[in-house]
């Protein structure tokens, strides 16, 4: 679920938001985002294995600067302090203390105040579109010298995989999660959502495509046409703001197999595609027409910005919606007493042929918020030689562990959560604040984690995420579902690990193009309610085509293009960098 | 005998279309008091209307957990009333200059005014503007900016200059300065608008934060209730579930209906009492005004 | 000093009564005026610096503004990004948005807040009077995202209020899905609008009226005037100046309509007749980080709204109505 739910998350962080979404829809929203990755071939490298474990031998020179010494750092996020025991432990083993810096709001638009000012933070937590800006304007400073003399365990952890840091001018200017893990995070899932009581009912049959889901569907509305008074809603979708890509872009990547490069399809011979004009979306478009015409589609998915409210009222039979879009929303019908209204998630393709490739991973965490260095940060060096101890392995198990007897108990050499942890976490939702385990922008886990299933080099898990701590948390009605089609969690639904360098919406968006791309995404915005609510097969035709030329007038061959040749150059950079 | 049925009809049918219009306009504020005390995750369910269905204080607590909401509110109010002061002095007596027919720079300090209510040099300029003033995170930032709101200038002087000739003059002929004549007479007799202007300051200020986002975010002890309040909501909004575990915590989309109601009942309620209280100056300057002429 | 400004009191009351002007050098007049520069030439400077100061951002309209660059090393591009501005088909559709949903707001405002007080004016009362006035200024504190919200839900097609009581009195047969058809959202827009801020804009007629001269009121009593006629040669009269002027003012921020209400209020269905100006502004250059954009849209519309003004305080001018300068 949650590999998923990151992937998700970020295409809302970026593309979704900066194309078509508005700064309101998105101001609640701050997410990290950051895609999953994994290096197959990732081996312990030897030269650091004294390192690992714990020891104190861990920290990388010996000849370190203890003395105390605050940076600045910015943060969206209210809630985090340096008044708690891990980052003490961080301050006591580095001898760096962060202080943050808070953007509450639009925090592109502070970024943008701040460099027309020349004042930041000292490490400025950024995008790559920012990075890009500052870099230009001279406000951060490249890495590599500084890692190469100050950070062994940044080089250790990335591995072959270093390379891929590096911009186009072969400096570093920021860093990263790296995911050293080998298999997909257990709590990953499917991204279609069906109510288990739908399945239950219909004696749990296997539904792999969308004309199986539709029949499904229908069938149970026909039986139940109201939930508590009101109208049973088959489908929901919602495409206010930045839920557009969510409810009408993904679920043609997920159905269709592709591993998800936001809004593009990446044919085999290189092309880059905008996928709302192929034929592939057309087809889910029918679908979507199909339920809309059979009274299944909800009649204000055009109007809404959130599925959460209609969820959360036990109504909505099926919709795409990875894990994190659901919100509250199950939970409040746990909370009602209606636990088989919830959801499966499961993945389901477009016809029985798609081969299935949407489980991918990338090696690193390039495309979310990273930490950069700004120009006016004393000792640089110092800065480095904390990130560098986050990445250690000393520091990979204080920061996602915690601490030893108090977070977490070791036996015959395995972690486990503290009982004590467990309990408070389900009491208070602050907790994580409260001990340090929540830090700011490197990607899809806090304090440069290098991934859930990677493993440290005394041979045990990096974090505690397991399939077993997934498991514990299902409720009942969730464990029959799964014990009915014979699974542990949703993520066995999934098909193997796919490994890709790296999806095209981690890359820097084309400058030339992003007018056009703007034009672009306003076409498809406003065209498709009228194809998805045509009442005729050819005034689906017609809508269809209106949306397309509309689309190509906008210039859609520029576009495509442009991006084209961005996935082209970076896979000959990823080329480059695995070969040498 | 026909004029009075007229007025009845009138003022039943007034009475009537005016309980209608408060009905119609309250009913926002009884809705987002039943939502702010109700459950927030039952109220993603819906259909709440005037009472709550699974009544809880838990959004208000967790709206005054919040660090330095007090302080944040304390200097909100400091803020408003020092900012309404000094705003509606340095109004009045632009104002009252502007009104002056014989004053010889009117026209000119009239167009310069006017002119700055339709032109705007942008954020940016604004932004270093502030920082080159070093008004950066200093209480002051609250203040200057907002002193003049040249809006307000123009209604009070459009009112100075309607109040009747005949006053002014005779106290001028007597030897009163214009400082005199300000403050002894014409204050005395506008009340009404003097209260109005003084509203209109303060809910500017009460109401703004985006001050405080742009320029004083870096100072802990000048934040302000809106945007403390407004943390508060960002933060429900990004509400972390913790229940996996940490390590796969995960920033949702929480639906904070609830707790943004009670916040909107926390930042409304002691503004929306300070028009009750200037309604009865609404009525003053009359008495006053009718005897001197 | 106290002198002189006590032997020029007569003559300046003389000037006050004939002409104002002519007979008094500028010594003359910053000596017996100085009162008055010293009530406005400091508050003026304040204002000078907050608002003209700034304007130097104007030349990024000019320039190929970048953040890092910035004004000084940016280079110039002369009238470019008014040529793509002029250009853009979009740019007249939202201009045209803008134009007709501001037009409609002032309109229906202005008599919306002029009745209201009017009719709260009649309100014997005070009690009633005083809470209608409290209740109906409530929503002017209750975010755009609130009210959006509960207009959304009252017109929805899935169980909205309006809905249900439509199709129970048989008006409809199914619900309509109101928000879907772009020829109402002008028409939500503005009774929304009208909702949120009535009461508000009724504050200051309120107070004007309540300044107005009770002996007339009372003459007319005596005289026999009707309820009408009180309104209409006191009420209204009264009202006026004020009115005209607020009118004047209104007409220059028909084209700086903001964006809020219409983004939340509007979705892709509506978006040929919900998106204004603003939210162009906003999509096309900070959003896409070209300033220089933006700022060529903002003077274009300082340039139109002064234009505006001027051109409606010519009008007031010419036929007597109070007037801004």
């Amino acid at each position: 679920m949650k590999m998923v739910k990151r992937k998700y998350g970020f295409a809302l962080g970026t593309s979704a938001v900066l194309l078509a979404g508005l700064v309101t829809g998105c101001s609640g929203n701050d997410n990290e985002g950051a895609s999953p990755s994994a290096s197959q071939t990732e081996s312990a490298p030897a030269s650091s294995s004294a390192a690992a474990s714990g020891s104190a031998s861990a920290s990388a020179a010996p000849s370190q600067d203890l003395t105390p010494i605050t940076y600045t750092i910015n943060t969206s996020d209210d809630k985090l302090t340096w008044e708690s025991p891990i980052t003490k432990k961080l301050t006591e083993k580095t001898g760096v203390s962060l202080k943050y810096d808070l953007t509450v709001g639009d925090q592109f638009q502070k970024w943008d105040l701040w460099l027309a000012s020349n004042d930041y933070p000292d490490i400025i937590s950024l995008d790559p579109k920012y990075t890009q800006k500052y870099k230009d304007a001279g406000a951060i400073i490249p890495l590599n010298d500084l890692i190469d003399q100050y950070g062994p365990h940044i080089k250790e952890k990335f591995g072959k995989y270093y390379n891929l840091l590096k911009d186009k001018d072969g400096k570093i200017y920021a860093l990263y999660n790296v995911n050293a893990s080998q298999e997909a995070s257990p709590d990953a899932t499917g991204n279609f959502i069906i109510q288990q009581d739908v399945l239950k009912e219909a004696g749990y049959p296997q539904v792999k495509t969308l004309d199986q889901l539709y029949e499904l569907i229908k069938a149970y509305k026909e039986k139940h046409p109201k939930v508590d008074g009101k109208d049973t809603i088959g489908f929901a979708a919602a495409m206010l703001s930045y839920t557009m890509n969510i409810s009408f872009n993904n679920p043609i990547v997920s159905s269709n197999g592709w591993p998800d490069n936001g809004n593009f399809k990446v044919q085999d011979n290189g092309d880059v595609n905008y996928i709302p004009v192929t034929d592939d979306a057309k087809s889910y478009y029918k679908f979507l027409n199909k339920l809309y015409r059979d009274g299944l589609f909800d009649k204000e998915a055009f109007s809404l910005d959130s599925i959460q409210a209609k969820i959360s009222q036990g109504r909505v039979l099926a919709a795409y919606a990875p894990g994190w879009f659901l919100g509250d929303s199950e939970k409040a019908l746990r909370a009602a007493g209606k636990p088989g209204s919830t959801y499966a998630h499961l993945p389901i393709y477009a016809n029985e042929n798609v081969d299935d490739h949407s489980n991918a991973m990338t090696p690193t965490a390039g495309g979310g918020l990273s930490w950069t260095i700004s120009a006016g940060a004393k000792n640089p060096e110092r800065i480095i030689q904390f990130i560098d101890y986050l990445f250690s392995d000393e520091g990979q198990v204080l920061t996602q562990w915690g601490i030893e007897s108090e977070d977490y108990t070791v036996q015959d050499g395995k972690r486990t959560v503290a009982e004590g942890l467990l309990a408070q976490r389900s009491s208070d939702p602050d907790v994580d604040y409260k001990r340090g385990f929540k830090s700011t922008g490197t990607g899809g886990m806090p304090w440069f984690g290098i991934g859930n299933g990677a493993k440290l080099a005394d041979g045990d898990y990096a974090t505690p995420l397991t399939k077993d701590s997934v498991v514990q948390t299902y409720d009942d009605t969730t464990k029959a579902t799964l014990a009915a089609y014979g699974k542990q969690v949703w993520a066995d639904f999934l098909p193997p690990v796919n490994f890709v360098p790296g999806y095209l919406w981690q890359l820097t968006p084309p400058e030339s193009v992003k007018v056009q791309q703007q034009k672009i995404d306003d076409a498809w915005r406003k065209n498709l309610p009228k194809i998805v609510m045509s009442k005729s097969d050819d005034e689906f035709e017609s809508s269809w085509t209106t949306m397309v030329g509309s689309i190509q007038k906008s210039g859609l061959d520029d576009m495509n293009k442009a991006y084209t040749q961005l996935w082209a150059d970076f896979n000959a950079t990823y080329e480059s960098t695995i070969g040498g | 005998m026909n004029r009075a049925r007229g007025n009845y009809a009138f003022n039943t049918f007034n009475y009537v279309l005016l309980a209608l219009l408060g009905f119609a306009t309250v009913f926002p504020f009884l809705n987002l008091l039943a939502i702010s005390l109700n459950d927030t995750l039952d109220t993603m369910r819906g259909g709440i209307y005037f009472l709550p269905r699974k009544w809880t204080l838990l959004n208000y607590e967790i709206i005054f957990r919040e660090n330095g909401l007090l302080m944040a509110g304390v200097r909100s109010v400091i803020r408003t009333v020092l900012g309404t002061t000094l705003g509606l002095f340095c109004t009045t007596l632009l104002a009252y200059a502007l009104s002056r027919k014989e004053f010889f720079l009117r026209k000119q300090l009239n167009v310069v005014l006017v002119l700055t209510m339709y032109i705007n040099g942008g954020l940016i300029p604004t932004y270093l503007l502030i920082r080159n003033l070093h008004l950066m995170n200093h209480f002051a930032v609250y203040i200057l900016p907002l002193l003049i709101s040249v809006y307000n200038v123009i209604i009070m002087r459009s009112y100075f200059e309607q109040l009747p000739d005949g006053i002014t003059e005779s106290a001028k002929i007597d030897g009163a300065s214009d400082f005199q004549v300000l403050f002894r007479i014409v204050l005395q007799i506008s009340l009404p608008v003097l209260s109005t202007i003084a509203l209109f300051i303060a809910v500017g200020h009460w109401n703004s934060w985006f001050d405080n986002y742009l320029y004083a975010s870096r100072n802990q002890n000048l934040s302000l209730l809106q945007y403390t309040l407004q943390k508060v909501l960002i933060q429900s909004a990004n509400e972390i579930v913790s229940d996996n575990g940490h390590a796969n915590v995960q920033a949702i989309r929480n639906n904070p209906e609830s707790i943004r109601a009670a916040i909107t009942m926390v930042v409304t309620l002691p503004i929306l009492f300070v028009y009750p209280f200037l309604q009865k100056y609404f009525v003053k300057g009359i008495t006053i005004g009718a005897m001197k002429e | 000093m106290a002198d002189t400004a006590k032997s020029l009191v007569p003559s300046q009351t003389e000037a006050i009564r004939r002409k104002p002007r002519r007979k008094q050098s500028l010594g003359g007049l910053i000596a017996s005026q100085h009162q008055l520069l010293i009530m406005s030439i400091p508050f003026v400077l304040i204002v000078i610096l907050f608002s003209y100061v700034p304007l130097w951002g104007w030349i990024m309209a000019f320039q190929k503004y970048t953040l890092g660059k910035g004004i000084l090393h940016s280079p110039f591009v002369g009238l470019d990004n008014f040529k793509l501005l002029f250009k853009d088909q979009q740019f007249y559709h939202v201009l045209r948005n803008t134009l007709v949903m501001g037009v409609l707001n002032l309109i229906v405002s202005f008599v919306g807040a002029i009745a209201l007080a009017l009719l709260l004016n009649e309100v014997r009362a005070r009690f009633f009077k005083r809470t209608i006035q409290t209740i109906t200024y409530i929503p002017h504190f209750v975010s755009w995202v609130v009210i959006a919200n509960i207009v959304t839900q009252l017109l929805s097609p899935d169980g909205g209020t309006l809905n249900q009581i439509l199709v129970q009195v048989g008006i409809l047969n199914d619900p309509y899905y109101f928000m879907s058809n772009p020829k109402l959202f002008w028409v939500i827009h503005t009774i929304a609008n009208l909702w949120k801020e009535v009461g508000w804009n009724t504050i200051i007629y309120l107070a004007i009226l309540g300044g107005l001269n009770p002996e007339h009121y009372e003459a007319a009593e005596v005289d026999g005037a009707s309820r009408w006629a009180k309104m209409r040669y006191i009420s209204i009269p009264g009202l006026m100046p004020t009115a005209i002027l607020l009118l004047i003012i209104s007409v220059g921020w028909i084209i700086q309509s903001g964006y809020e209400s219409q983004f939340l209020l509007g979705n892709a269905m509506t978006i040929d007749y919900s998106e204004v100006l603003d939210l162009y502004a906003l999509r096309y250059s900070q959003q896409l980080g070209d300033y220089s954009y933006g700022v060529a849209i903002s003077m274009f519309k300082s340039v139109v709204s002064v234009l505006m003004v001027l051109g409606v305080n010519y009008l007031a001018r010419k036929t007597n109505q109070s007037r801004l300068f």
